[in-house]
């Protein structure tokens, strides 16, 4: 049973008492707060009275939505047993297996002295990164995702087991989204899902859900290192001004990234020499989506209700 | 009658001092305050650190130092220690100040300084990672910022450790003397503010 709501005006009394799943006795209030506000065998739901156990929270999360939202929290999967949480089943082996080695090129980008979870916090909390979109629909939903007036992707999909799985389907989004780099550069996802727990909804938009998909190998390799050589540049550029080989302030962020990486000593680091890094090197397939070799991602997304006009 | 004058001359002494710096500021927006830095321009922060622990019958006080000191090989007494007294947080883009330092724990044996790395963001967000016990981030909590009198920026907060206690930090960024060139970058990412 769908909740049988329109997008976030609260039921009217006189809609409700025309559907069985729906009533309210809220006494003169806009919306209802607490179970109590609601008729007997109710419950608040994303401040509205719903029928206990006929909606899912996927439901609120969708009318929540309202149908439109915008990304509010985005949550990296900066360690290795990260990954598991924030992770999906991408290439949906017997097993079930969570795909995400994510954390492995974000490690590469912590080691060159980027933090990637605060650098999007704050992209996120200051506007420089927008990234909005609808969801709509009922038994069988679609979500757009934007980047300005960019669409970015439409992922289409339906409710299984309680949460709402959309896509696989083409997506393709900045590189500051899966990295907090200050980068143009965008991505492409293949095969990209957006799965959305049952007990998502939370006030004001939906929450706890994981956003997948596979990266190609060589896009890792070419774009990573290129949105990385921007920002280390400019470290090095403010910490090492004297003249190679000892260029660099001492205990300072650029003599560490020099001694790191400035493999021909010449107090600059390539995009080349990012690439170079061993991790980077190191990094191999570890999913097949249609048919491309991938470095799965996944990450945790929360959302606010888009508000701009 | 006497007694009463040089009272009422000490009351009139004590009125007309000025009140101890700690009660005259008032807390201000660190988000406005790191904003400032980093739209002034300021290549980097220097930073002054020092944390105190209290756990069970444990209790300690450290305090940071320039990346790569070593008490060891340079005791706190000796020339050219005072020049590494502070970590150099580099500006990373617009966004944030970071930079790695030292911890020393003066009661513990030589060769016992832990590692870290310091971040600051725009918005005022304070995180700090050891490098050498974990690769994980810990926000500071409840944090306050305080303009100093020279123009420091005076940072305080608590880190929670779990098992290992709590934390509080007392942190003093100042730009340098001398900021040379301006490396104000505008954002490369779509949308505005």
């Amino acid at each position: 049973v769908a909740l049988v709501t329109s997008n976030r005006a609260a039921p009217t009394a006189a809609a409700c008492a025309a559907l069985a799943a729906c009533s309210l006795d809220l006494a003169g209030k806009d919306a209802c707060e607490l179970a109590s506000d609601c008729l007997d065998g109710l419950v608040c739901v994303e401040r509205r009275c719903v029928a206990a156990g006929s909606v899912s929270a996927v439901d609120a999360a969708i009318a929540a939505s309202g149908p439109g939202f915008r990304i509010a929290e985005v949550r990296l999967p900066l360690a290795d047993h990260e990954g598991v949480g924030l992770g999906l089943d991408l290439d949906g082996d017997p097993a079930r297996t969570i795909d995400n080695r994510w954390h492995a090129p974000l490690h590469v980008a912590s080691d060159l002295g980027w933090y990637s979870q605060g650098a999007l916090d704050e992209h996120l909390a200051d506007g420089r990164l927008v990234i909005d979109g609808e969801l709509t629909g009922d038994r069988e939903a679609t979500l757009r995702l934007r980047d300005g007036a960019t669409l970015l992707g439409e992922l289409t999909g339906t409710r299984r087991d309680g949460r709402l799985i959309l896509g696989p389907g083409p997506l393709t989004v900045p590189l500051a989204l899966l990295t907090g780099l200050p980068s143009a550069a965008t991505v492409e996802l293949v095969a990209a899902r957006i799965e959305i727990a049952d007990a998502a909804a939370g006030p004001g938009g939906w929450r706890d859900a994981r956003l997948g998909g596979g990266v190609r190998l060589e896009t890792v390799r070419t774009a990573l290192p290129a949105a990385l050589a921007e920002v280390v540049h400019d470290v090095v550029a403010i910490d090492c001004r004297g003249a190679a080989p000892a260029c660099c302030r001492d205990g300072s962020s650029g003599q560490r990234l020099v001694r790191a990486l400035d493999r021909d000593g010449d107090c600059a680091i390539t995009a080349a020499e990012i690439a170079a890094h061993p991790d980077l090197a190191a990094l191999a397939p570890d999913v097949a989506l249609l048919g491309v070799d991938c470095v799965s991602v996944g990450i945790g997304v929360s959302t606010a209700p888009d508000t701009a006009p | 009658m006497r007694h009463r004058r040089i009272i009422l001359m000490f009351l009139a002494t004590v009125a007309s001092l000025p009140a101890p710096p700690a009660a005259a500021d008032a807390p201000v927006s660190c988000r406005d305050a790191v904003s400032g830095f980093l739209d002034d321009g300021a290549p980097w922060l220097e930073v002054a650190g020092v944390h105190m622990t209290s756990r069970g019958e444990v209790g300690y006080a450290a305090f940071t130092m320039r990346d790569g000191y070593q008490i060891e090989a340079e005791p706190l007494h000796t020339a050219g220690v005072p020049a590494k007294h502070k970590l150099i947080a580099t500006r990373t883009g617009d966004i944030a100040f970071a930079g790695t330092f030292h911890t020393v724990f003066p009661d513990r044996g030589n060769g016992d300084e832990d590692r870290g790395m310091f971040w600051i963001g725009r918005s005022g967000a304070i995180r700090m990672r050891s490098l050498t016990w974990s690769d994980e981030w810990a926000s500071l909590q409840n944090v306050a910022c305080y303009r100093g009198g020279q123009g420091q920026l005076v940072v305080t907060g608590q880190s929670d450790g779990g098992a290992f206690g709590t934390s509080y930090w007392s942190l003093i960024l100042q730009q340098p003397a001398t900021s040379g060139t301006r490396s104000r970058r505008a954002a490369r990412i779509g949308g505005a503010p």
